[in-house]
């Protein structure tokens, strides 16, 4: 039986689930004849209070981008208003994946020796930060941005301060701060109801992430020692023992080196592509994958936790369309092209 | 024949004039040298620009696969992606062609892409790396063409003025002093001729 907080959760996620763009709203969108039409669209929708912010004639695919993203973060923040206990906890942990991406941002600006502008960044509400990125935008090096972070959960990023200068590649801070960022996520897992569930769906995330990297990886003739540095060390269905022997192998056999058969299938379908060289839909496959697989947990099953994470996956899933069909629609990229890179 | 100033008819001006213009006509064959030289440079130069197209055409199958990525990434993402990425560095030259002065671009480092994590980003990185060679020939071809143009306009016109006003010019010169230089040993001649008759007559 289900504690009445738990309970209450899942009832709000069923009522925010239906604030989500349906997959008709994607297609109406889709064959809107520019952005304009696009944000006339979103003007009835959960996007029109930001919108409105904005003149029409200076509206453009950049700063309808930072729109959806701070929805998508306020989306992910409100749930912490409504929860509370381990649960709450670990959905801070889940939110932490925006951080993890400014973080990860930051990295390649300062590597790149470029300025950190504000645009770089997914907007954050303050008190949901556990790092200070004003003081981390003002750093000129690497070891001055570690060292701000070691009063963080991100301290842990130093030990590979020695292989970036090693490999002179932010790769490798970058694939730091995901092993730490679904490593504690992975051990608060332990501690919720519906754990199972709830690890099979951010299980499932990690494998896709972890075989798209060996994919491309090998795609691009990367040293086989950056790709192991690259893999989120917590394994799902891809199992520990199988990661060097994906490593080792070239990416026409993984295969028949996978066992999960749904991987299997997967990984067919890559390499089609891959040989095709449909290399943008290629990664798209992995994110379908995902978004289609929280979709059927979220149907199978209802008034389980699991349904919360579902949510939050289609959020991004929301956010990620409407980023494609907005810059499609500047780009005056046709139809079809745009809709290849939809999750419909 | 302002340019040249007044000039005394004399003898001593004569050859000097003579030796003026004989440098001057060896100057303009120098010229044309030069504008030969200087024509052939600038069509084998011709040549090579058609490979532009080629490289405008491979540059927008590029820009085509940029923007599927974006849409697909979007704005943030890749500018920070692209933040990554290092500058390339490039030194150049000028080096001297016949005199002209054009610059030879070296590309020292080139930008290190293998910080791109998106695979069709990277590739898209990876065609445009290849590209840059290209690229800086092409731009370098043009900026030779448009210098070796200039350079052959100007001497263009040098020639033509030494073709058509400072040589004719020198050589009505040095026409007129002949004549003038004829003139006065005529007239020395004649003058020396009638002192000789008359001496002549007085013997007798």
């Amino acid at each position: 039986m289900k504690s009445p907080k738990i309970i209450y959760l899942i009832t709000r996620i069923h009522g925010l689930k239906e604030h989500l763009l349906k997959t008709e709203d994607f297609i109406r969108m889709l064959r809107a004849k520019n952005m304009a039409e696009i944000s006339d669209f979103l003007f009835t929708s959960d996007y029109s209070i930001e919108l409105s912010k904005i003149p029409i004639k200076e509206l453009d695919a950049k700063q309808l981008e930072s729109i959806f993203y701070l929805k998508l973060s306020e989306r992910l923040s409100f749930l912490f208003q409504i929860t509370s206990g381990k649960v709450k906890e670990v959905l801070e942990n889940y939110y932490r994946r925006i951080e993890v991406e400014n973080i990860k941002r930051m990295i390649r600006a300062i590597h790149g020796k470029e300025k950190i502008r504000e645009d770089y960044l997914i907007p954050i509400p303050r008190r949901y930060q556990t790092v200070n990125f004003l003081a981390l935008s003002e750093t000129r090096t690497i070891r001055e941005m570690i060292d701000l972070l070691k009063e963080t959960p991100y301290r842990n990023l130093k030990d590979r301060v020695e292989q970036y200068e090693k490999y002179n590649n932010p790769l490798v801070l970058e694939a730091q701060a995901d092993k730490l960022y679904y490593s504690g996520l992975w051990q608060k897992l332990e501690k919720i109801v519906d754990k199972n569930e709830v690890k099979q769906l951010i299980g499932t995330e990690i494998d896709l992430k972890n075989l798209l990297y060996v994919f491309s990886f090998k795609r691009m003739k990367m040293e086989p020692e950056l790709l192991e540095e690259m893999i989120v060390n917590v394994h799902y269905k891809l199992s520990k023992s199988l990661i060097p022997k994906l490593i080792g192998t070239s990416y026409e056999t993984i295969p028949k080196i996978l066992t999960w058969p749904p991987y299997v299938e997967l990984a067919n379908k890559t390499i089609e592509l891959l040989d095709k060289e449909m290399l943008a839909e290629t990664e798209n496959i992995f994110s379908q994958y995902l978004y289609s697989y929280a979709e059927t947990e979220a149907l199978r099953n209802p008034n389980n936790l699991v349904y919360v994470f579902a949510y939050l996956n289609l959020c991004f899933r929301e956010a990620r369309n409407l980023t494609t069909l907005s810059v499609g629609k500047q780009l005056k990229l046709d139809e079809e092209k745009i809709r290849s890179s939809l999750f419909l | 024949m302002a340019f040249i100033g007044r000039t005394t008819a004399t003898r001593g001006t004569l050859i000097k004039l003579r030796d003026t213009l004989e440098f001057i006509q060896n100057g303009q064959e120098i010229l044309k040298m030069k504008r030969d030289r200087l024509a052939g440079e600038l069509n084998s130069l011709l040549g090579k620009l058609a490979s532009r197209e080629e490289a405008e055409k491979r540059l927008m199958e590029i820009y085509v696969d940029f923007k599927g990525a974006l849409a697909t990434l979007g704005y943030g993402a890749v500018s920070s992606t692209a933040s990554s990425i290092s500058q390339m560095k490039a030194e150049v030259n000028p080096i001297s062609i016949m005199g002209v002065v054009v610059p030879k671009i070296m590309v020292k480092e080139k930008p290190q892409i293998n910080s791109i994590q998106n695979i069709s980003l990277y590739e898209v990185a990876e065609k445009l790396q290849m590209e840059i060679d290209e690229l800086l020939d092409v731009a370098q071809i043009e900026t030779n063409i448009e210098r070796i143009a200039y350079e052959l306009m100007m001497i263009n016109r040098k020639v033509n003025a030494l073709e058509k006003v400072i040589i004719p010019a020198y050589l009505k010169l040095i026409r007129y002093i002949e004549d003038l230089l004829f003139d006065e040993d005529l007239e020395d001649f004649a003058r020396i001729k009638h002192f000789r008759d008359a001496a002549g007559r007085k013997k007798t």
